[in-house]
């Protein structure tokens, strides 16, 4: 529960490879704990490289790794800690439990043989953990009679009883089941509160970045292009690379005021809306709320009878060309994309500053549920 | 049956295999893992021993040990007698002459250990050492014994190294297969063909041994 501690990465790297490509990242985060950092981006971006690095599993050609006060690597300075003395353990996407060990053994692996007789000293200890990743049931089976799922929670909870600095996650939902996937985001999100550990998590999977993370760094072609809090990336791309990445997609943070019936009513900011309740949700869970340009319609006049669950009075503070199509920002209380013809723009004489209704069906919200 | 000479050869196949468990172990570890780019040359100098004549490593081994070189002067000064013609001699001569029947299996096993496992260890804060304790030799168990129980029945047969470096001394360094030579040198079949055939079965007994290891007849791999 050190959640007031915030520790700085900072993170300079510089590597080649062969074949072209070349890693230049750059990142800084303040990393509270709990807090969740991912990096995201699209498959061979450079996300698990810079993670490795991180870790210290390989080396930069040139590059500066700090953690709070301790020089991790600097190789102008050439300070090198080698992955044993950083406390960052890293859980992979397939999991890498040690076969001839049990899961009880697994877990305890890293737990210095001193600090295992003195159990409860910090209220984290490996049985504790266990108890909170629901696997202390397994503690005598082995890791080839575990499935999928089971497997991650041990590799999970072998890394916390460690009580590590920070907990580096390399994908390691991709490979699960979806039902066990989303158990899973939550658990681990509330596990790495309970304990006040940091973590960074890479993914390319982004209802995951949005469940999970409290800060996103952008990872693309080897380089941090953006990075900052999660609704403020996903809301205000840099470019329009970045945007390309996350996918275009209004992403406003929420928060569940009743749910029932199929329907969900999230309320942000001061507007409320309605969505489809397509995992059950309990009123006063965050969420976001996201929406694509293209689910967005624009009406003038006042509607009749409709399906549409969500009229929202906005008005329009731009309009640009993109392709064949239009985007419209409309402004309803917070900031909206449409994505409308231009012949549709013509016919309804849209200019800035006019008054309009933006309507979305309540099945275009997706509802991501914050961990 | 010359039991002095068999019994030397079960000593001198037995410290070899030691030997080799000692000092092939970090060697295998180092060809596997170590990031040196010529490190082949390492591999190619532990293969050698196979392709080889026993007389052209025996000889270089002779003039190594011998009163000539540094290492053998060295060993007089210390000991008070030469290397060439004694059983600490021919113990030189058969690691090295194993060396490859025991760090290839080793080797082959420790690459097979799935790196990720290491690596994951080591972020757990474990050290390279611990980590190889506590994970590549629990999974390189039949590698080890392989690497072991093979380079003990190839000393156990070896008979152009031991002939160039320790001679023919009864109780010294008459081995088993030398015993059997000087049996038909001296027209002596019934001897020679009793200590051949021990020497068949043993060695028999032994491969199979190996290879139903291989098939994991015993060990159970735990994956």
């Amino acid at each position: 529960m050190d959640q007031a501690a915030a520790v700085t990465l900072h993170v300079r790297l510089e590597r080649r490879f062969g074949g072209g490509f070349a890693l230049a990242a750059s990142l800084d985060a303040e990393l509270r704990g709990g807090a969740v950092l991912v990096l995201f981006g699209p498959s061979g971006a450079g996300k698990t490289t810079i993670l490795r690095q991180i870790a210290g599993l390989e080396r930069p050609d040139a590059g500066v790794v700090r953690f709070g006060d301790d020089v991790w690597c600097d190789t102008a300075r050439s300070v090198w800690q080698p992955p044993q003395s950083r406390g960052a353990a890293i859980v992979f996407q397939e999991p890498t439990l040690f076969p001839h060990l049990t899961v009880a053994e697994n877990i305890r692996y890293g737990v210095p043989a001193a600090s295992r007789s003195v159990p409860g000293t910090t209220g984290r200890d490996p049985a504790e953990i266990e108890g909170m990743l629901g696997v202390a049931d397994l503690e005598h089976r082995y890791p080839r009679a575990l499935s999928g799922g089971e497997a991650q929670r041990v590799e999970l909870a072998r890394a916390l009883a460690t009580r590590p600095r920070l907990l580096l996650l390399d994908e390691p939902l991709a490979a699960l089941d979806a039902p066990t996937r989303v158990r899973l985001r939550r658990d681990v999100r509330s596990l790495l509160q309970t304990t006040g550990t940091p973590a960074i998590l890479v993914t390319h999977d982004r209802t995951e970045a949005l469940a999970m993370g409290d800060l996103i760094a952008v990872v693309i072609d080897g380089r941090v292009r953006q990075a900052g809090a999660v609704a403020d990336v996903f809301t205000r791309p840099h470019d329009a690379g970045v945007a390309a990445a996350l996918g275009v997609e209004a992403v406003l943070p929420g928060r569940v005021v009743a749910a029932g019936d199929g329907l969900v009513e999230i309320a942000v900011g001061d507007l409320v809306l309605h969505a489809a309740e397509r995992e059950s949700m309990a009123a006063g869970a965050d969420v976001y709320a996201c929406i694509r340009a293209e689910d967005v319609t624009i009406e003038t006049r006042s509607p009749g009878q409709a399906s549409t669950r969500n009229h929202l009075a906005a008005r329009v503070i731009a309009i640009a060309p993109e392709g064949p199509v239009d985007r419209v920002t409309l402004d309803c209380g917070v900031a909206l994309d449409a994505l409308i013809t231009r012949r549709s723009r013509e016919e309804m004489q849209l200019s800035i500053g006019a008054r309009v209704t933006a309507a979305v069906k309540a099945t275009a919200i997706h509802v991501v549920l914050r961990g | 049956m010359d039991w002095s000479a068999l019994w030397l050869s079960v000593r001198l196949a037995s410290a070899t295999s030691a030997a080799l468990l000692v000092g092939g172990v970090p060697l295998a570890y180092w060809i596997v893992f170590s990031p040196r780019r010529w490190k082949y040359l390492v591999e190619a100098i532990v293969a050698l021993p196979l392709v080889l004549p026993p007389t052209v490593l025996g000889f270089y081994v002779l003039i190594a040990i011998g009163p000539l070189s540094p290492i053998g002067r060295a060993y007089a000064r210390v000991a008070g007698h030469g290397l060439p013609f004694t059983f600490e001699g021919l113990l030189i001569a058969s690691v090295l002459y194993s060396l490859p029947f025991a760090v290839q299996p080793f080797s082959a096993e420790f690459a097979a250990v799935d790196r990720r496992l290491l690596e994951a260890s080591w972020s757990l804060g474990v050290s390279r050492v611990e980590t190889f304790r506590r994970i590549v030799v629990p999974l390189s168990v039949r590698g080890l014994v392989t690497g072991i129980v093979l380079s003990f029945a190839h000393t156990l047969g070896e008979f152009g190294v031991v002939l160039m470096v320790g001679g023919n001394l009864p109780g010294a360094t008459r081995t088993v297969s030398i015993s059997i030579y000087d049996a038909v040198q001296s027209l002596d079949y019934g001897l020679a063909s009793r200590t051949s055939l021990l020497l068949l079965v043993v060695s028999f007994a032994i491969l199979t041994s190996v290879y139903a290891l291989q098939r994991s007849v015993w060990i159970k791999p735990r994956l």
